[in-house]
């Protein structure tokens, strides 16, 4: 059977047959993926696929999910299935009867999905060149009775979301006026942490195993997609309820699925068929490497770093530790006459990593931008975000600055995030590997303090140097780090047991030298196994662990250069 | 599911009202809700409180049958009420309102006018409702446990359910219609409509006989002063946040209340409330296109403001057996100890002085004395000595405690302030982190970094447990009966042992004193410790958990619920102990001057003593403090000295005698200059406590190691 064009019903009907099929990793990537679709282009109560991080969770709804319906002329009573849809297919003249005796009453949770935020263009060109439908698109049919006619042509009329959230202030201006009598506006109801143009919000329905899903997972759903305009009619009163609107914002905007299947997302990384192989890792590694000295003024420390933290990610939670948060604050970073150094270098950064996010540590910024509750924060795992703080002037933070310097440092310090709850606070792990530029040491905390040294040459050539930069990262090198990236941070890593009582007794001694302490410990470690894996090995070995001690006594040398 | 027979049932309620009774002590027989039914009877009760644990006892069957299908038989008991409340009458009813008068005069025009057999639309009779002025209520039986809301699943449609929740939202209280009554402008009479949902449709065309026999299409008016309103409140509850899985968002549950429920519960409150879980009925288009979906509320039956927090409800849920027998097992005093912060290595003794803490002493009140029992102990250390991560991690376990920083975030700061509140314009004291966590710990850490103004009113609390304030016109003592934990950093980057403790923290003596333990958490070199340390951490990394220690960490919940348990007891100190204690109390004064340490031995030492003691009993879960109990006491706080005292052995230092401290008051008072006169020597010592011989002794001993000169006159000191 054809899943593509199943039903609700069908599904509902041979669901094991189909979830086996689903199974099959070459039918589920043929169901039209939403993100990269519009949704006229899409098939309304057919199957469809979205990648999309849980931002937030509604009550459970109450469902039927075997209903009876009464004719009202012939008075015969048949039952019907109302799984996987919004809204009960009858005729006019039929009853809904929902206390009959074959009536089963269900339940299922509802989730705000939100397009992965801060995905980086290429990630979301090549995702769109693989699965965007080419062929003519089919409008969009819905099954809803004759009588809501001139609403679904009313909705028509601005019901691509794509060209809504093209953030165009006019055509803004332009739905608000439609959609006059909203009290939330279309901002508030998209929600996005950082503005995406591509962004999309899904309210999904989940049937079943809802346990597994939390708050910032990313996940790929496959579902029924439910467009109905009738679910975007309330009544007078339920127009004004702020928290009914949010609720149930038009489809149009925000569509339903109904989840028949979905899975936890590892990576977005589209270039990832099959991980690359860990010989040919240590070679792109030394491209990279090459590529990051010179983009770092010839420091080839601040480089190591560097990869060490795009490919960092925190690997065990206890309490409050957190084990492989990698921070980096690169301090003494530049200042050029006519170029923004860390601008410049964050466009190198987007092109290498899935998903990252610029975040100028301006006052404005700080003061305007919301951290606390839902904030740019609410990225998703291993999401870089860099903080330029060489944009920050003194003046004044207001109660909401302050706030947001003290989630970015919470945020750094215990990979954790607070949301609040009017009368409580609750914290969510989170996974950001934050890097910091910054004249002096920064004012937020980090795990990693490298200072900067660039070369004079460098300096002085550095548009150049950006020239020659660009001209190196031909396309066949630039995927390859892009897959050399996501690959290292896949890899599975252990300690054996003779490197871990090498470890040990190295540990003592430099304890007896003195200036040491635990959190050292777990530090080299961290290093140690990111300097393993940058170079593809699977197993901690004496060189890798030779490197990270190394690598370590030249960073803090340095710092104890400086006063 | 076999139909249950509904007038059976009813009978079986009908006998439960008019036979239950409790026998009192004396034989007396107590019937509860006959006595009850006098009073409704009579207008001077209006909620009648039917206890499922009666029914229980009267038929268990039935107590289940309403759990289960609770509407129903509520509405059954009502009708039994109704026709029992008639024959419970025994003298003239006192109407209490119009509505009384009202239904009074509409009985009598009733049995004037009417031929007994008359057929009439039922609309034009008197709806039950609209006669009966008491209300039903089920209390849920106590056996039943409450049901988190994120439990609250579609089988409980229907049923009784109990939730715990905080409330986040609450409407005003609103009159509701319960009965509209209408009266026909043409044949003038009177039509009935009762109300169930939360809208009506109004009834427009007179449907009574005169009107549709005639067809004059007479219209109805509503009649507010002949309806039925009953007051209505809908609030919104929240979960605990402790009832949250992780990476969840809180659940909500909207709840109606009517008539007597309302107005129990304020936006804020934690409330236990007992209800029928039911689906919205929506009328209008909203039924049309939804259909499939329901909304759901509770329908309050009985709201219960806890006035707790929610970690205390969680706490107070008995321990299971199997947690019970970990804990009693050997050695669990440090099995508790190291599960306190299992991620931070080593410092047993530190750990097992915090434990203490949030077992808590005992207060005692002789004479109208305070003495206070909670345990203040302060850390201190050089940086990155973990020691706000124990902070961090008993703000965590304790039930109720406030964490902050010396510097104070807000502008409430440590104690409390006065605010303007924006919308009114009024006065409010808003309590700062010390009135928050009375009754719980205070994690204060920068401790020397805090302001003047806070330093000041932590003395009281940390001997009185209360805080004084008389800001703008407002003048009150508020409790703040905590524990204090703080942490301090050394003044000068690292402690430095050559300084007393007051130079080391820049805090006075006088409130380090109030301390019942300080402790240096020192990081030095020891192979063996270190090596353990190593094993720990790259067994942590490789094995991506913890290690399996010897004892394996306690849970947190347990933690809670056992100091919790802990807390119940009150034990006391055995006649036969004093002198023990007091013997020992009298050793550490002599030892203590003997070597001139930099602590303070005084007589809050002892106290410290006695609540550590108590302490410990507690933790045995003992009503008497033993021997043991006060040997470990004095151990942990000898431990807590040495912990200030060991920096000094392998350097071969000494404590500095009273000429060494007098000089240091020389050297500082000399400053960059050569000379110093004595007399401002003399002064200084003084106000410092030195008597003019101590000084003089101190003059002579430095002058014959040629450190300086004295003049002739001896006036004047000269260094060299």
């Amino acid at each position: 059977m054809d899943i593509l064009n199943c039903t609700p019903l069908q599904w509902y009907d041979q669901e094991t047959h189909f979830l086996e099929m689903l199974n099959d990793e070459t039918t589920w990537t043929k169901i039209p993926l939403l993100n990269v679709n519009d949704l006229h282009d899409l098939k309304d109560s057919r199957l469809v696929r979205f990648q999309g991080m849980i931002q937030d969770m509604h009550g459970p709804e109450f469902y039927l999910e075997k209903f009876e319906v009464m004719n009202e002329e012939t008075k015969k009573v048949t039952t019907r299935v109302g799984k996987y849809i919004d809204i009960a297919s009858c005729e006019p003249h039929e009853i809904i009867d929902g206390d009959g005796s074959s009536v089963v009453r269900s339940e299922r949770q509802t989730y705000v999905a939100i397009s992965v935020p801060a995905v980086n263009t290429w990630a979301y060109k090549l995702e769109e060149s693989v699965y965007k439908l080419t062929n003519n698109p089919q409008p969009s049919t819905s099954c809803h009775s004759q009588a809501k006619r001139p609403l679904d042509e009313m909705e028509t009329d601005n019901s691509d979301p794509l060209e809504q959230s093209n953030d165009n202030k006019k055509q803004c201006m332009q739905v608000k006026n439609n959609e006059a009598s909203n009290v939330v506006s279309q901002e508030h109801l998209l929600n996005f942490p950082i503005p995406d143009s591509n962004g999309k919000v899904c309210h999904i329905k989940v049937y079943q195993n809802c346990d597994s899903l939390k708050i910032n997972s990313v996940c790929e759903f496959v579902g029924f997609l439910s467009v109905d305009p009738s679910l975007a009619t309330h009544d007078d009163d339920e127009m004004n309820d702020v928290e009914f609107q949010v609720h149930n914002p038009p489809p149009s905007l925000v569509p339903r699925i109904h989840c028949v299947s979905f899975k936890p997302l590892k990576h977005n990384n589209p270039l990832i068929n099959e991980s690359m192989p860990s010989e040919r890792m240590p070679v792109v590694r030394k491209e990279l490497l090459i590529l990051l000295t010179q983009l770092l003024c010839g420091d080839e420390l601040a480089a190591e770093y560097f990869i060490y933290n795009l490919i960092s990610e925190v690997y065990l939670r206890k309490e409050l530790m957190a084990l492989g948060k990698f921070s980096l604050n690169i301090s003494n970073t530049p200042q050029l006459e006519n170029l923004d150094y860390v601008q410049e270098l964050y466009k190198f950064l987007e092109l290498m990593v899935t998903k990252s996010h610029y975040l100028a540590m301006s006052l404005e910024n700080m003061n305007e931008l919301t951290f606390v509750p839902n904030s740019i924060l609410q990225l998703s795992a291993n999401t870089h975000l860099v903080v330029d703080e060489t944009k920050l002037t003194p003046g004044k933070l207001n109660e909401a600055g302050v706030a947001g310097v003290k989630a970015i440092a919470s945020a750094i310090k215990n990979q954790k995030t607070m949301y609040d709850f009017t009368y409580y606070q609750i914290e969510f792990d989170c996974d950001i590997p934050f890097l910091i530029f910054s004249e002096g040491k920064s004012m937020l905390p980090s795990d990693v303090h490298v200072v900067l040294e660039p070369d004079e040459m460098h300096l002085n050539t550095f548009s150049e140097i950006l020239q020659a930069a660009r001209h190196f990262l031909k396309p066949e090198l630039l995927n390859e780090i892009r897959v050399y990236l996501t690959s290292a941070r896949l890899l599975d890593y252990n300690i054996s047991d003779d490197i871990q009582e090498l470890v040990q007794n190295e540990f003592v001694n430099m304890r007896q030298k003195g200036g040491v302490s635990a959190d050292d410990l777990h530090n080299l470690l961290v290093l140690a196994r990111l300097v393993c894996i940058s170079e593809g090995k699977h197993s901690l070995d004496e060189e890798c662990w030779k490197k990270a001690c190394a690598l370590e006594e030249t960073r803090k040398n340095r710092l104890k250069k400086r006063p | 599911m076999v139909r249950r027979d509904y007038d059976k049932d009813k009978e079986s309620l009908r006998s439960f009202l008019m036979e239950f009774c409790i026998q009192d002590g004396s034989g007396h027989k107590n019937f509860k809700y006959s006595n009850q039914l006098t009073k409704l009877a009579h207008r001077e009760q209006t909620a009648l409180v039917i206890e499922l644990d009666d029914v229980h006892d009267h038929d268990d069957e039935l107590a289940l049958a309403i759990i289960s299908n609770t509407r129903r038989y509520g509405n059954i008991m009502s009708d039994v009420v109704f026709e029992l409340l008639p024959t419970f009458v025994d003298h003239e009813v006192v109407a209490k309102d119009a509505l009384d008068v009202y239904i009074e005069h509409r009985l009598m025009m009733e049995q004037r006018l009417r031929q007994p057999n008359e057929q009439r639309d039922a609309r034009n009779k008197f709806p039950p409702e609209l006669l009966r002025r008491y209300e039903i209520y089920f209390k849920d039986m106590s056996a039943n446990k409450t049901v988190p809301i994120r439990e609250v699943k579609a089988e409980h449609v229907g049923r009784l359910v109990t939730v715990r929740g905080i409330v986040t939202r609450s409407t005003e209280v609103k009159p509701m219609m319960s009965v509209a009554t209408y009266t026909c402008d043409q044949c003038g009479a009177e039509t009935y409509q009762p109300v169930a949902g939360l809208s009506f449709m109004p009834v427009l065309m007179c449907p009574s006989e005169d009107c549709r026999v005639n067809k004059s299409g007479g219209r109805l008016y509503l009649q507010t002063r002949g309806s039925k309103f009953i007051k209505f409140q809908e609030i919104k509850i929240q979960e605990h946040s402790d009832q949250v899985p992780v990476g969840h968002i809180p659940r909500t549950l909207t709840v109606f209340c009517r008539g007597e429920v309302t107005r129990q519960a304020l936006p804020g409150d934690h409330v236990a409330v007992t209800g029928v879980f039911l689906p919205l009925v929506r009328s209008g288009f909203k039924q049309i296109m939804g259909g499939l979906l329901s909304e759901t509320y509770v329908e309050a039956h009985r709201i219960v403001s806890l006035n707790k927090t929610a970690e205390d409800e969680d706490s107070s849920k008995p321990l299971t057996p199997e947690e019970l027998e970990t804990l009693t097992e050997d050695d669990f005093y440090t099995k508790l100890a190291v599960s306190l912060a299992p991620e931070i290595y080593g410092h047993l003794d530190v750990k097992k002085a915090l434990l203490l803490l949030l077992v808590g002493g005992v207060d005692r009140r002789p004479d109208g004395m305070k003495i206070r029992g909670n345990i203040n102990i302060c850390l201190m250390g050089d940086p990155g000595v973990a020691k706000s991560q124990l902070l961090g991690y008993i703000d965590r376990l304790a039930p109720r405690s406030q964490y902050t920083t010396g510097r104070g975030s807000s502008g409430v700061g440590l104690t409390a302030a006065v605010m303007k509140d924006p919308m009114t314009g009024e006065m409010m004291l808003e309590g700062g982190a010390l009135v928050l966590a009375d009754q719980g710990v205070c994690c204060i850490d920068e401790f020397d970094k805090m302001a003047d103004s806070d330093r000041t009113a932590i003395h009281e609390v940390m001997e009185q447990q209360t805080i004084s304030i008389a800001k703008a016109g407002i003048m009150t003592c508020l409790n703040a009966r905590v524990s204090i934990l703080a942490a301090a950093n050394p003044a000068f980057g690292r402690y430095n042992p050559k300084r007393t403790i007051e130079q080391n923290i820049q805090l006075p003596a006088a409130l380090l004193s109030r301390f019942d333990l300080l402790w240096l958490i020192q990081d030095k070199a020891n192979r063996d410790n270190d090596l353990r340390l190593a094993k720990h951490i790259t067994y942590v990394h490789q094995h991506c958990k913890q290690p399996p220690m010897e004892t394996q960490a306690l849970d947190m919940s347990v933690m809670r619920k056992y100091i919790a348990l802990c807390k119940l007891k009150e034990p006391a100190i055995p006649e036969e102990l004093t002198d023990y204690i007091v013997n020992a109390y009298v050793e550490l004064r002599k030892e203590a001057r003997n070597s001139k340490d930099m602590t303070f031995t005084s007589a809050r030492n002892l106290l410290g003593i006695l609540r550590l003691s108590t302490a410990l009993a507690r933790l045995r879960l003992s009503n008497v403090v033993e021997k043991d109990d006060v040997n470990e006491a004095i151990r942990l706080m000898e431990m807590s000295k040495d912990s200030l005292k060991q920096t000094f052995e392998g350097r071969g230092y000494r404590p500095p005698n009273v000429n060494d401290q007098i000089f240091g008051i020389v050297r500082e008072l000399a400053g960059d200059a050569k000379t110093v006169k004595i007399a401002d020597v003399v002064e200084k010592c003084a106000t410092k406590g030195y008597n003019p011989d101590q000084v003089d002794s101190c003059i002579e001993e430095y002058e014959e190691l040629n450190v300086w000169q004295v003049n002739q006159t001896r006036t004047k000191i000269t260094f060299i």
